[in-house]
């Protein structure tokens, strides 16, 4: 493995990072269209 | 640190992590259990259930996990920030943890209406579902990092590969 592969961030992390974006995204999309589970209040 | 007392740490992070990822299950299911049985002494039973496990087991579970997770972590040669897997499980932890405090309110209200024998299909609708889905995402993130703490997938982050691997204490 090359130093510049060592000094990279390793793809699981950049898999990691874009699924937990979706999620929250999808979320706060879910959130602003009124269908999230909502019990506050 | 010696070997043993850091065995004996490892041993407290493992059994109060997996111990939180059991109760959340269960959690789990009662709160299915609290939404869709049709029986109101059954759902009653749920959530009184729910509010006891969250109070006396899953807020302390989780706090001893996030602990006992750190001082693991200062004690051993993985630090804190210096692996992205030791990292994200610690992220998770503290979301985890966050989204648990923050909903501890739902959890003693709902049980507070089934003490009470107040318990309505529609008027707490909102509530049985918001705690079946604070209850899947918990597992969720719980399972995750299960999962990263077994595999501990390789990668440096930038102050773990500026500082060398040392046993610190």
């Amino acid at each position: 493995m090359s130093k510049l592969d060592d000094n990279a961030m390793p793809r699981w992390v950049r898999v990691f990072g874009i699924v937990a974006i979706l999620v929250v995204a999808t979320f706060i999309a879910l959130h602003v269209a009124g269908l999230a589970p909502h019990g506050h209040g | 640190m010696t070997p043993s007392i850091r065995n004996l740490a490892l041993t407290a992070h493992v059994t109060t992590s997996v111990g939180w990822l059991g109760a959340v299950l269960v959690f789990l299911v009662l709160a299915v259990v609290g939404l869709r049985s049709g029986d109101p002494q059954l759902a009653r039973a749920a959530y009184l259930a729910m509010g006891v496990t969250g109070t006396y087991v899953i807020v302390p579970l989780c706090l001893a996990s996030l602990a006992s997770g750190i001082v693991q972590s200062l004690a051993s040669k993985w630090g804190v920030l210096r692996h992205y897997w030791v990292l994200i499980k610690l992220v998770l932890t503290v979301f985890a943890t966050g989204l648990l405090l923050l909903h501890t309110r739902v959890i003693r209200q709902m049980a507070e209406i089934a003490a009470s024998g107040t318990l309505s299909d529609l008027a707490q609708r909102g509530m049985r579902v918001q705690l079946v889905f604070d209850a899947s995402a918990a597992a969720a993130i719980l399972i995750v990092a299960t999962a990263l703490a077994v595999y501990k997938p390789r990668g440096l982050t930038r102050l773990g590969r500026r500082k060398p691997s040392a046993d610190r204490l």
